[in-house]
């Protein structure tokens, strides 16, 4: 039941790219929950090769993620840990994979259920006999940093330092371009207003207008970002401020001294009803309508950091930005890849003299 | 001298690897070696076998251009660990692919097959500490575990206030089943009236049996040998005591049945643990398996007549086990597009299948587990077969698999 409900939203999600309007006299707009074609969510290790993982769940899937970015003082990511909370609400059967480039996972406090890992992902299986928590804390491989939704950066200045965090989200999406009646957009948002936007379907996303055309729009999830920076020996600097919406897309804050600050932020993706203009709010036009569903639709995506089994089901995910001490070995481990292959080389080199060393001396003996 | 050795040795390593590229035309074989208890355990040794020989009937695999068959060679390990150590030696020396074992001497022989990258599968033995992933990567097992047993035993009985008096043998089995309990209760140790251990050739129960009634229990859950299972309830029976008795899988072994023949009434009513053998789609998985299993080699027949007299059956439930593993082994081998050993062993946890019951099967990097412990059902006798119960959430949903004839 619950597969075929997201294979049905993954068509709908695709057949409303295909660039053609529906009919002569109709606009079709872009769905709330399309998905852009570039994680997140993120995907496994592999994603090819392997036979695919039944997807079965009853009833629908609250998703609730906490993703834990551990920076170093320059604000660089160090690794990512994500909690994810999957609740089932109703008896019967479960197994399904969450897609993740995962290299360990455990059992969450509150798990009803022990996790397995593959190369593709995290995969559950069982029995729920009514309610039940399947949580898994996942360390992710690095590669899973580039993904995230807010860049932070810190650097002295003269006599200052600054922190700079912006909103990464990007995301490109082909709608229809035209025009539509005021009084249909109106409607369509109340709709959407009223009834959510995850359960919209083909249907329902047909407006009366014309076409003229299609385009390529940009858009941002915005984002709230609040927490601390604080500077040894200064009271904390509150951070509270949305990313993108209307807001700039980035804001840096200016800290005095020379002190490297330490940062405490949650970064959480809007919710379609706060991203939505509101009753009074008009829009102007039907770019203006494709763009804020464009908008609602990334923000969607980055509440599933890992993907939910029901896509269309209830999911929200906070980000945490925390500052932690760098530990030589971690310094190793969170390198850039050419620091990596360097440090490979050079053992493999050092590895590979001794063993000919070792091979003619023992020639030479036998 | 010896370095002409050395150097000729590494010749031959060298054309080793300079394998032709004809496909040959006959396939090559794929061994399969099935360890069981076939002259202690009959039922048990060919229930295994059948397994595997069904899921490997008619496979035909090409990997790197070369046809491969199955062959399935059997072993006796007579529950003998010191046994079971020789067969999978024999087992390595003929490079088998895998060895499917009811789990008999396991934690000797385990290291034997990770030298030679060699799966093992356990397909009966439930035992906690027989199959952990970082310290045995050979090992996996599609069985109920103990701890999964133990566990729903103590979700099912602790909320019906009963005071259970755990009866266990001192074989293996039994041993493993105590120490299960003994965990799965230990948060409500109120729950335990007594916890009394028989010795597995003893004929008659008597006394492990009044000591439990004096302890004021009132339930039996009786962990050991079908043997063990049948004399408890003799014991209890024959002397008018009615408590409700408890048993793991082994109680489902036709053993149990004909030893009960002749008071098919004290039979009545005993609960067991088992792995569920139909999944949410219902039972036609597992009913097309046991057509197919029929087919091959006969019903199963218990020896026993029901209470409309007619003969009875026991459903292929433990050759489920094996036929997946079968089917997961040769999933593997072609994921992996390899019958590299290592490779396999790689592979098998990396792969599903859906089992003969329906259900998703597989292993993982972290869990070589191929029965949750959510599987586990309960099912009571009446009338020398059985049926799910219906006071547990999960076994309320199983229809009743037939077992007459």
């Amino acid at each position: 039941m619950g597969s075929q409900r997201g294979l049905a939203v993954l068509v709908v999600g695709a057949l409303l790219l295909v660039p053609a309007a529906a009919a002569a006299g109709t606009i079709t707009l872009l769905s709330p929950s399309a998905r852009t074609s570039t994680p997140p969510p993120l995907v496994g290790k592999r994603i090819t090769g392997l036979a695919p993982q039944e997807t079965r769940f009853p009833g629908r899937l609250r998703n609730v993620e906490r993703i834990a970015v551990g920076i170093d003082r320059s604000g660089a990511p160090l690794g990512v840990v994500v909690t994810q909370r999957l609740t089932i609400s109703r008896p019967g059967d479960f197994a399904f994979l969450v897609p993740a480039p995962a290299t360990k996972v455990v059992a969450a406090p509150g798990s009803q259920a022990e996790p397995g890992l593959r190369d593709l992902g995290i995969v559950w299986q069982g029995f729920a006999s009514g309610r039940r928590v399947l949580a898994a804390t996942v360390t992710l491989a690095p590669a899973a940093a580039a993904v995230l939704p807010l860049r932070v950066s810190v650097e002295r200045r003269s006599g200052s330092v600054a922190v700079r965090l912006e909103n990464v989200t990007r995301g490109r999406f082909t709608v229809v371009t035209g025009s539509v009646a005021p009084a249909a957009v109106r409607g369509f948002l109340a709709r959407l207003r009223r009834e959510g936007t995850t359960t919209v379907v083909s249907s329902e996303l047909a407006l009366p207008g014309r076409a003229t055309g299609h385009a390529v729009i940009g858009v941002t999830a915005p984002l709230r970002v609040r927490g601390t920076i604080a500077v040894p020996g200064r009271s904390p600097v509150g951070v509270s401020a949305v990313l993108g919406a209307g807001h700039p897309t980035t804001r840096t804050f200016v800290l005095p001294g020379r002190a490297l600050p330490a940062l405490d932020l949650q970064a959480e993706p809007l919710g379609p009803l706060e991203i939505l203009p509101g009753p009074h709010e008009p829009v102007s036009s039907l770019a203006g309508l494709q763009q804020v569903l464009g908008s609602v639709a990334l923000a969607w995506q980055y509440h599933h950091f890992l993907d939910s089994p029901d896509p269309s089901g209830p999911s929200t995910a906070s980000y945490v930005y925390r500052t932690v001490e760098r530990s030589p070995l971690a310094a190793v481990a969170g390198r850039s890849s050419g620091g990596g292959d360097t440090l490979t080389i050079v053992l493999v080199a050092v590895l590979g003299v001794a063993a000919l060393v070792g091979g003619a001396i023992l020639w030479a003996h036998l | 001298m010896l370095k002409a050795a050395v150097a000729c040795a590494a010749l031959v390593v060298l054309l080793a690897g300079c394998g032709s590229s004809e496909r040959s035309s006959r396939p090559r074989e794929l061994t399969i070696a099935v360890d069981a208890p076939f002259s202690r355990d009959s039922y048990l040794g060919t229930t295994i076998e059948n397994g595997v020989r069904l899921g490997s009937r008619d496979t035909l695999l090409t990997v790197g251009g070369d046809d491969y068959r199955i062959r399935v060679v059997r072993y006796d390990n007579a529950h003998s660990a010191s046994r079971a150590v020789a067969d999978v030696r024999r087992a390595v020396a003929q490079h088998a692919a895998a060895i499917v074992s009811d789990g008999t001497g396991i934690d000797a022989a385990w290291k034997i097959a990770d030298r030679a990258h060699i799966p093992i599968a356990i397909v009966f033995d439930g035992g906690t500490g027989l199959v952990d992933p970082a310290k045995r990567p050979n090992v996996f097992r599609i069985a109920p575990t103990d701890h999964g047993i133990a566990f729903r035993f103590a979700e099912y009985l602790i909320p019906k206030k009963l005071k259970v008096a755990f009866l266990t043998d001192d074989t293996g089995y039994g041993r493993e089943g105590r120490a299960a309990l003994d965990h799965a209760f230990s948060e409500n140790a109120s729950s335990v009236a007594a916890r009394i251990q028989a010795p597995s050739t003893a004929t008659d129960l008597a006394p492990q049996v009044l000591q439990a009634r004096r302890s004021g229990a009132t339930a039996l859950l009786v962990w050991g040998q079908p043997s063990t299972i049948a004399e408890a309830l003799i014991a209890a029976r024959s002397s008018g005591w009615n408590v409700p008795v408890y048993a793991p899988p082994s109680a489902e072994d036709p053993l149990l049945r004909q030893e009960l023949a002749g008071h098919p009434k004290w039979l009545d009513g005993l609960v067991f643990a088992s792995g569920r053998m139909t999944a949410e789609e219902g039972p036609a998985p597992f009913m097309a398996f046991q057509s197919a299993y029929e087919q091959r080699f006969g019903a199963q027949q218990v020896g026993v007549r029901s209470g409309a007299g007619r003969p009875v059956v026991q459903p292929p439930d433990y050759a489920m086990y094996p036929y997946d593993f079968t089917h997961l082994l040769v999933a593997a081998i072609q994921s992996g597009k390899s019958t590299d050993p290592a490779k396999v062993l790689a592979a098998l946890n990396e792969v599903s299948v859906e089992g003969a019951n329906g259900d998703s099967r597989g292993f993982n990097r972290i869990n070589h587990e191929g029965v949750v412990d959510d599987d586990v059902y309960f099912a009571r006798f009446r009338g020398m077969t059985y049926a799910p119960v219906k006071d547990d959430a999960l076994s309320a949903t199983l229809p009743v698999i037939p077992q007459e004839r």
